[in-house]
């Protein structure tokens, strides 16, 4: 049997667009399930999955009793840089926040607790 | 050299030495020449036996038994008494029953054993030289430092851990010895660092004493060692400078005594205060106890469980931080301390960090680990997770102490009363390492670290302590400061000496048994060095 191009080059494609669609299906919601905008964005979205995100910023919040989302934005942005080279940093220097015990960098443990308490707001 | 056994008449001698050869396990008896070496059981002793000797040594335990081998060949007549027998006894355990105030502790019955070999007939056999740091005087640290360093008790290390059986010393060397990836840390307070292990022979662990140097302290013919014998009260002279007999009982409810040259007591902190402190016929306050220090500044190591969650990002850790290998000779084992250089930084005290099993990790564990990994750029993919274990070095404290409580033992004598202390300063100092080294993990992008306490009551929940009798008989070349001085003797006495580490003044977080058996040895080559 002599095998033609068109019906491997057609199925070639077809799998592609399969393996576009599936991925489409798989990634859709979370791309599309933007939380709402907030001032905080620019530090917030300097963070790994969202949701993750919060529940290291809820246990933070926990041991904040005064805390103001605002004022520590303010205190983040004050310092030049990413949010990875401010927590580099807060390494380097022991500038470190705990979390439910967990050690962390004190600039990531904000921003954690800054996106937490806007979730909370937001909801 | 011998020592002179001197009796009513000699009927009793020809039926001691009848009695004595009954009760020998080697019967090595040379009642002709008034010598007798190899064990003898003192219940067989006819009362108001009157022993004569160069030197006593109360207690047949690490201390008594590494002394006797010392003092082998040395041209004097030793007297070992050790309180039980070859074996356990309950008659004879419950003579370290005592009460407790304060914070909970270990009853002081469990905590020791008496019978020969003492403490090392239930220890775990880790040894680890203390660190140097460990001997300094620092002005931070109320009533620290040793009367000498780390040096003075160098040359008598490598004797130390061929008497615990703990192979070659390799310790901190370990990484340059055998293939073995310890964790990348960086720069910071904390490092890798070794303990070994005592092994008495094949896979058993670890070396008991009395058990193992048994038949060579039987071989040795200027010892003898009584058993069952109890030391129930030094005998002084009237101006309470010399031990001039000591007063010993069996619970069968013989009594004898012994005259001595010298006397070494070497029957553990907490013994070794309630006899001096029973001991008030002459001195009002007990023997050496002109400055209120007897007894005082007890001290073991605090064991707070799983007091940690250590995450590491790059995989599992070496098999030498989980357990005990068989490495270089020895058996080793890999665990974390802050270093010399960060205790003198942040004003904390030593620490032992080891790493206990594997632990599994809640939702925020979780999700700290990949917020953090991902922020920091660390590949967590591999992380594993594990259960942390400590035992830390508390501050001296005077009121952490032994005094004798109304109550009387079997023999009479007043029992010993603890009151146990631990500060929130203790606590906050090793949680300190801790910060530090969770800093350091993060900064290094090793892993990551969750502390579990933070109050006191979350502390002192779970918290077990090491056996490790410590303090109470304090070293310092002061006599206000300390009970005895830089070889042992008690101040203002000529001929008591204590070995063990009661003398401790601190402690740092090495285990006690070989770094008191290398400070024995240097006391035995001070009392070898005396004039007769």
């Amino acid at each position: 049997m002599k095998l033609t191009r068109r019906p491997v080059v057609v199925s070639a494609l077809a799998l592609i667009g399969l393996g576009v669609a599936g991925g489409i299906a798989v990634e859709a919601p979370r791309l599309l399930r933007r939380r709402a905008r907030t001032p905080f964005d620019d530090i917030t979205d300097q963070l790994p999955r969202e949701d993750v995100a919060v529940t290291v910023g809820k246990a933070v919040l926990a041991d904040q009793h005064d805390f103001g989302a605002t004022k520590t934005a303010n205190v983040l942005r004050a310092r030049s840089g990413s949010l990875v080279r401010m927590a580099r940093e807060d390494c380097a220097h022991g500038q470190m926040l705990e979390a439910g015990g967990w050690v962390l960098p004190q600039s990531l443990a904000l921003a954690c607790a800054v996106l937490a308490d806007q979730a909370g707001s937001a909801g | 050299m011998r020592h002179r056994i001197l009796f009513a008449g000699g009927a009793v001698l020809f039926w001691a030495c009848l009695l004595w050869a009954g009760g020998q396990t080697q019967p090595d008896i040379l009642c002709g020449e008034h010598r007798v070496s190899g064990f003898v059981d003192a219940r067989r002793l006819p009362p108001g036996t009157v022993l004569e000797t160069d030197i006593l040594l109360i207690g047949g335990g690490p201390v008594g038994i590494s002394l006797a081998l010392a003092l082998k060949d040395s041209g004097r007549s030793v007297i070992l008494l050790e309180s039980g027998g070859m074996e356990f006894e309950a008659a004879t355990q419950a003579l370290y029953e005592g009460p407790e105030t304060g914070t909970p502790y270990l009853p002081l019955n469990a905590s020791r054993m008496r019978f020969l070999g003492g403490s090392t007939n239930h220890w775990g056999g880790w040894c680890r030289p203390l660190d140097r740091i460990d001997f300094e005087a620092r002005d931070w640290l109320a009533h620290s430092g040793w009367p000498f360093g780390r040096d003075a008790l160098e040359p008598y290390y490598a004797r130390a851990q061929e008497l615990v059986e703990a192979g070659p010393f390799v310790y901190d060397a370990a990484p340059t010895r055998i293939p073995v990836t310890t964790l990348g840390m960086g720069a910071g307070g904390l490092e890798t660092v070794w303990f070994q292990f005592s092994k008495m022979r094949g896979s058993v662990l670890p070396t008991h004493f009395g058990e193992r140097y048994a038949d060579e302290l039987k071989q040795i013919s200027n010892l003898t060692v009584y058993t069952h014998a109890n030391a129930t009260a030094l005998r002084l002279t009237p101006d309470a400078k010399h031990v001039h007999r000591v007063e010993v009982a069996t619970l069968s409810g013989v009594k004898f005594s012994v005259s001595p040259k010298l006397v070494v007591l070497g029957a553990g902190a907490v013994e070794n205060a309630r006899l001096m402190l029973a001991s008030n016929d002459v001195a009002a306050s007990g023997v050496g106890n002109g400055h209120d220090l007897v007894g005082r500044y007890f001290s073991d190591h605090p064991i707070p469980g799983n007091n940690a969650t250590l995450v590491t990002f790059g995989g599992k850790l070496s098999p030498f931080y989980l357990g005990t290998q068989s490495a270089a000779g020895a058996r080793i084992r890999a665990a974390f301390a802050p270093t010399d250089r960060f205790r003198r930084a942040k004003k904390v005290l030593g620490a032992l960090i080891t790493v206990d099993g594997g632990a599994k990790l809640d939702a925020l564990g979780q999700a700290a680990v990949e917020v953090v990994a991902t922020s920091l750029g660390a590949d967590a993919r591999k992380a594993h997770a594990y259960t942390i274990g400590c035992g830390f070095e508390p501050a001296p404290d005077p009121e952490r102490r032994i005094t004798l409580a109304a109550e009387r033992d079997a023999l009479g004598m007043p029992r010993a009363q603890l009151n146990n202390t631990i500060s929130d300063d203790d606590f906050a100092r090793y949680r300190a390492t801790l910060e530090e080294w969770g800093r350091q993990l993060l900064a290094s992008g090793a892993g990551m670290l969750r502390i579990h306490h933070a109050t006191r009551a979350e502390w002192l929940e779970g918290l077990d302590w090491a056996n490790h009798h410590m303090g109470t008989t304090r070293m310092h070349d002061d006599a206000t400061r300390g009970v005895v001085d830089a070889n042992g003797l008690v101040h203002g006495m000529g001929n008591l000496f204590i070995g063990g580490s009661g003398l401790f003044p601190t402690y740092g977080a090495s285990n006690p048994t070989m770094n008191l058996v290398a400070l024995t040895l240097r006391l035995a080559d001070h009392l070898k060095g005396l004039k007769p």
